[in-house]
């Protein structure tokens, strides 16, 4: 009898563009590396959901991201020692785990003069000029990047603001109106504030021409989300999680909008071919929230076992559906431009939570809308004991699921980066169980005649 | 025909052979550092007081925690599915398990066989059987006398940590304290039984409601646990035997499955005999 051992390493993925995607992570990286040798200014970013991170490109600054750069560590089993000094360093394990790799790492960075220390994962994260911190779905980015300013002889921090007003307010009259003026005088004092730190000033036409990109490239990762509704799944969470940087980090660059060119045929070929990504799809499941980087292959087995195909999962990381044309009618200034965009993102969900009566839009109704869209049949909600706005609402979510649509689901905790909090055997066991559960729904759902 | 049941838990091990009609033995033995090689050896215990030979058992399904070293099984199968079906056969109209393990609680929702929905707490020793026998030690009492002295008490204590290391320090300070040692145990149990049913709540308890496993054995904590629910609760006659039982159930169904042939092809290359794939000098107990 042979033991079964369990994948702790990367996924092997289905597509062949996204076992080529990893080039993305490189390219950031190596960039920023590349402009500190000639002088350029480099910034680290959060994930700003396009609002800084394009006004920060459009001024000739390099950015990196860590929160990227903690999965990647994750990934490739090299976030322990980091996560060991962020604990020496007094900071606690229900701290972000992007944080505490990236304080972790950043303490390196300052106790080697803030030179890239040369055993640096992926060649590291280069001295930055600026940290470009956001407000937007998480609390612990407030603190996070002013507790690396300590690290970093106080390079200056910048937090931009997104207002996220409960879903029966967003329906007062004027809420939007509003909230859209205040992203917009945010991004104009945070172009001052560039302009004064970097000396140059901003370049506006450079701004349109990478927004003009950028609205390509989202469109496209959307349309192949959609593919992704065919049944066999051409395509699953462990490929979703790669072919996702260039959208999210890099949608201004033209290479990422080939990229999702040749991710689009690869898709189209295996929907029109019905090639499933998983050879033998029995249950579509839907993934929720941040997954374990540490261990995507985990993902691997459960297919491999059970025939579980992850077809759609983080709503965190998806593309926006591209906007309503009227959106944009007679908006000129590219700051108004990234406005709407950054705003749709948490607000787009809005019309399907009232539609199923749920709440919030972000992280709950869109489970629903894709529940059917997808036609899942369970949902893994993935805890994490160190972050709360990934976490809040998973249960809430499930039960919705569950007494809204019939869709069952299955509670796995763990962490993104620590793997310490993991264990694969037991989540293995719990989905054993829960295909039983899954079947069982599946006869609720065909006796209460629903489409899938 | 003949089919049995093996539920290696992380403490005891528990073996059901059954045939079409009744239950025909059941063992119950300390699963102990050597489990891995030994669970053979409960077989034949079973198969002895059973009175049935090796060769005529027709399919064999392990479950729990050392499920994966059980060379002989046919299959193995998760333990919360054998749980279910183990009291889904004993009692049809329980609807909610609470299964308090060695190592691990779990909540499990059943309906008409099925398994609906379950949670599980497999991060930490509150609310299992370990947090128990840690006390237990603690206070110097043996383990299975804890629920009967726990209801003697009139002022239970109110014991905040459920963290192992931490309730263990509590309680000893209780002691040092004078508080007797009654109540700091049926404040254990109310402790243990809040953390419990907070998580079971999660799935959504509906009556009838069965407990299982070590913990229900404990009459202390069931009555903490009733005193929760807000409702009477079932307990097995033998409740360490669900998980077994559930396997031995499903293996029978099993045997339906198959034809004359690959089973008798299956019983024939089955050896009673213990897993191979360790190094067995640099993994046995010392």
């Amino acid at each position: 009898m042979e033991k079964k051992e369990f994948k702790t390493k990367k996924s092997a993925k289905t597509l062949q563009t996204a076992r080529e995607a990893g080039y993305f992570g490189k390219k950031m990286l190596t960039s920023a590396l590349e402009a500190q040798k000639e002088g350029r200014p480099i910034g680290w970013s959060m994930v700003t959901w396009w609002e800084g991170d394009l006004i920060a490109k459009a001024m000739g600054m390099e950015l990196v991201y860590p929160e990227n750069y903690g999965a990647f560590c994750a990934a490739v089993r090299r976030a322990e020692p980091y996560l060991e000094i962020a604990d020496a360093e007094g900071y606690p394990n229900t701290l972000c785990g992007y944080a505490r790799n990236c304080i972790g790492y950043t303490k390196t960075l300052a106790d080697n003069n803030l030179e890239v220390p040369a055993d640096a994962p992926g060649g590291g994260l280069a001295k930055p000029v600026l940290l470009i911190s956001s407000g937007a779905a998480c609390d612990a980015r407030y603190k996070w990047f002013q507790a690396l300013g300590r690290y970093l002889n106080g390079v200056p921090v910048w937090t931009l603001e997104m207002p996220q007003t409960g879903l029966k307010e967003f329906y007062l009259p004027g809420n939007k109106e509003k909230n859209l003026a205040f992203i917009l005088e945010e991004l104009k004092e945070f172009v001052g504030f560039l302009e004064k730190l970097l000396g140059n000033k901003m370049d506006y036409d450079r701004l349109e021409e990478m927004l003009a990109q950028t609205l390509k490239t989202l469109r496209l990762a959307y349309e192949v989300d959609v593919l992704r509704k065919t049944v066999p799944s051409p395509m699953v969470s462990q490929d979703f999680w790669s072919v996702m940087i260039p959208h999210l980090y890099l949608p201004e660059d033209p290479e990422a909008y080939e990229f999702y060119q040749k991710v689009y045929d690869e898709v189209k070929t295996k929907v029109d071919n019905h090639i499933g990504a998983i050879p033998n799809e029995r249950y579509r499941m839907m993934f929720s929230e941040l997954p374990p980087w540490h261990s995507i292959g985990f993902f691997d087995d459960i297919a491999e076992k059970f025939g579980i195909a992850m077809v759609i999962e983080s709503w965190n990381y998806h593309a926006i559906k591209p906007m309503p044309a009227e959106e944009l009618e007679g908006v000129t200034d590219p700051l108004e431009v990234i406005a709407r965009l950054s705003y749709h993102k948490f607000t787009e969900d809005n019309d399907t939570a009232r539609r199923y009566d749920a709440s919030p839009g972000f992280f709950n109704a869109r489970y629903l809308q894709w529940a059917e869209d997808y036609r899942a049949d369970g949902f893994l909600a993935h805890p994490l004991m160190s972050c709360r706005p990934a976490t809040y609402t998973l249960l809430h979510t499930k039960n919705s699921l569950e007494e809204k649509l019939k869709v069952p689901g299955v509670v796995i905790d763990g962490d993104i980066i620590d793997l310490r909090v993991f264990n694969p055997d037991e989540a293995f066991s719990k989905m054993e169980a829960f295909v039983e559960t899954m079947d069982h729904y599946r006869e609720l759902r065909r006796k209460a005649e629903m489409a899938w | 025909m003949f089919f049995a049941g093996l539920d290696i838990g992380s403490t005891i091990t528990k073996v059901v052979i059954k045939n079409e009609k009744k239950i025909c033995a059941t063992v119950i033995k300390p699963t102990g550092a050597e489990h891995r090689r030994l669970a053979h050896k409960v077989m034949e215990d079973a198969l002895s007081k059973a009175g049935v030979p090796f060769e005529d058992v027709d399919y064999i399904i392990a479950t729990g925690y050392g499920r994966i070293n059980v060379p002989f099984a046919d299959r193995q199968v998760t333990e919360i599915t054998c749980h279910m079906r183990g009291v889904n056969w004993l009692f049809p109209a329980v609807k909610t398990i609470i299964d308090i393990g060695g190592q691990d609680s779990k909540g499990i929702k059943v309906e008409n066989g099925k398994l609906v929905n379950f949670i599980m707490n497999d991060k930490c020793a509150a609310g299992t059987g370990r947090f128990l026998e840690i006390i237990a030690g603690v206070l110097g009492v043996k383990l299975e006398e804890i629920g009967e002295l726990s209801l003697k008490s009139t002022r239970p204590s109110d014991i905040s940590n459920m963290c192992t290391v931490f309730a263990e320090q509590e309680a000893l300070l209780r002691l040092s304290e004078g508080t007797p040692v009654e109540d700091i145990l049926a404040g254990i149990h109310k402790a243990n039984a809040s953390r419990i049913h907070s998580m079971v709540k999660k799935i959504k308890i509906e009556p009838e409601v069965a407990i299982t496993g070590g913990g229900a054995k404990n009459r202390g904590l069931c009555k903490a646990l009733e005193e929760k629910v807000g409702f009477p609760v079932v307990v097995p006659p033998e409740p360490l035997i669900t998980g077994a039982l559930g396997a031995a159930l499903i293996a029978g169904e099993q045997i339906a499955k198959i034809d004359k042939e690959e089973l008798q092809e299956r019983q024939k290359k089955r050896r009673l005999e213990a897993v191979t794939f360790f190094d067995d000098e640099s993994t046995k107990a010392r």
